[in-house]
């Protein structure tokens, strides 16, 4: 039996498949400006990788911005659970998950059922958000990735505004123009975000592990600048951070599903 | 003769004072260079008043690139610049704002232009100038054109955003709803205006009020914040963005060092 999750972010799509408990299928695209478009396309793509059709899916669970809007999805489930069910499943030693996505940054506990226990996010500012990064990269003149393996090549981070992306990127300017090294100065970058992210997660406190999930969590030098700063162990997961969201989704589709036939079972008996 | 130099994140003002008449005043891109934005003060002093650093009674700078001042200058806070500087515009001021490029400040003075206490916004863009230069890129225009754009309005929409990061993605998204330029403008403005209004509730306003600095050159968004706050204000003369370097001009003290 075929689950699918779907779940379009402001900066990516991602769409996944399960059966039998594994990952057959998935995929991650860039957005369009539709929501829906985002959500038909990547799942289309998972559908062609497999040879399988939109009927083949028993049920599907859609998260993320515009998630109610998803025609194909049988039930939409927010963000927050889609992460905790998915980086749970991906290792069970996660009680904590740091989830930076394009345009907000969510901190999300669970316990050892991998039940959410508390969260906190930001959406109201970029600074700490993934928009943190792109629009720094641009400041650069580099691409994201390209961005974090410079910090990685950094010696001493120069000390940058932790707390607007304005103005972060005027720093940059300044120090660059003082002749820092752009290692150095990305290296601050990086730095920044994790101080950034950091004051969110302390609003709910850090139990180990530990798990980055969304796009950023796959950016080496944030991720090194993060684990200094949290000082905590890094939990592994079995899966790409970035699908996590589409992980969970699927999962949340397994169970529905159970729910439902169970339900009906009760019905008919 | 005294120069008074504001160097700020995003343009160097200078001004030169006879006393309490001000003769000349100059502006200049900052570009992240506090150094070369103050030679160019310079060569132009000596371009247009034929005047050399050495000829002047003192040097006052002050504002964000202060820092890179050498010897010779007297560095000025730029709060007690504002209190001075609005005191020699309207004497009966008690309450000076700024709102520059990256920085918000309110202040509140005596009858001679003292600081009795102050407040300041530097870390958020939200209330800045620079969210203007921002929101510019998507609509296609200059800073300077956003007043007249924003007075053809017909429709009032809402922003939601207050992060200028975001504002600029809203921004987008509106135009793409095809919303009007005028429209979007008007809204962006009604947004900066409540920004710096929440600054400025944290010192109790009296009267007289005086405004100044570059965001606050754009008479729609004065008008915004005057109708907010419910007070009545007086934008600097003879230019919002020269109050800073007034007040550093008359803050120098004595001679030359």
């Amino acid at each position: 039996m075929i689950f699918a999750g779907v779940d379009v972010g402001s900066l990516s799509a991602e769409a996944l498949l399960m059966e039998d408990g594994k990952i057959l299928a998935s995929h991650i695209i860039k957005v369009k400006p539709n929501p829906v478009t985002s959500a038909t396309i990547v799942m289309d793509e998972v559908l062609e990788q497999t040879g399988l059709a939109k009927d083949d899916i028993a049920f599907c669970v859609s998260t993320g911005y515009g998630r109610e809007m998803i025609p194909f999805a049988q039930h939409d489930v927010s963000e927050i659970s889609c992460h905790g069910k998915g980086a749970f499943w991906a290792n069970n030693d996660v009680r904590t998950i740091v989830d930076i996505g394009g345009q907000d940054c969510k901190v999300i506990r669970i316990d050892e059922n991998g039940d959410l226990v508390d969260f906190v996010m930001n959406d109201k500012c970029a600074a700490g958000t993934g928009r943190f990064l792109e629009s720094v990269a641009k400041t650069f003149g580099l691409e994201v990735w390209d961005l974090g393996d410079l910090a990685l090549k950094g010696g001493e981070a120069v000390p940058i505004s932790t707390i607007c992306t304005v103005f972060t990127n005027f720093d940059i300017m300044c120090f660059l123009a003082e002749g820092r090294s752009k290692e150095d100065v990305a290296k601050g970058v990086t730095e920044a975000l994790a101080i950034r992210t950091n004051r969110l997660i302390a609003n709910v406190g850090v139990e180990e592990q530990v798990a980055f999930t969304g796009g950023v969590a796959k950016n080496a030098g944030v991720v090194k600048a993060l684990e200094k700063i949290i000082s905590s162990k890094t939990a592994k997961l079995s899966v790409d951070p970035q699908l996590i969201g589409s992980l969970g989704a699927a999962l949340y589709a397994q169970e529905r599903y159970e729910k439902m036939q169970r339900k009906q079972a009760r019905q008919v008996g | 003769m005294k120069l008074g130099v504001d160097i700020g994140t995003s343009m160097t003002k200078a001004v030169l004072m006879e006393g309490a008449e001000l003769v000349w005043w100059f502006s200049v891109p900052t570009e992240a260079n506090p150094g070369k934005a103050m030679e160019a003060v310079f060569s132009a002093m000596g371009e247009q008043r034929g005047l050399a650093p050495e000829a002047l009674e003192g040097m006052g700078v002050s504002g964000w690139g202060a820092k890179v001042a050498s010897e010779g200058w007297q560095k000025v806070e730029t709060v007690l610049a504002m209190g001075k500087a609005a005191s020699w515009y309207l004497p009966a001021a008690r309450t000076v704002l700024t709102a520059g490029a990256q920085e918000s400040i309110i202040v509140s003075i005596d009858e001679r232009g003292s600081v009795i206490g102050y407040a300041r916004n530097d870390k958020c863009a939200s209330g800045a100038g620079r969210f203007l230069d921002i929101i510019c890129e998507p609509l296609e225009c200059e800073v300077a054109d956003m007043e007249a754009l924003a007075r053809q309005s017909t429709k009032k929409l809402e922003m939601s955003a207050q992060c200028a990061v975001f504002a600029e993605s809203e921004v987008v998204s509106r135009i793409n709803d095809g919303e009007a330029a005028a429209d979007i403008c008007n809204a962006v403005l009604d947004t900066v205006a409540r920004n710096v209004a929440t600054l400025s509730r944290k010192i109790t306003a009296k009267p007289e009020y005086v405004v100044g600095g570059g965001l606050l050159s754009n008479a729609v968004v004065v008008e915004r914040l005057s109708k907010l706050l419910d007070v009545k204000m007086h934008v600097f003369e003879p230019d919002a963005k020269l109050i800073t370097a007034i007040g550093a001009a008359l803050c120098v003290k004595g001679g030359r060092p």
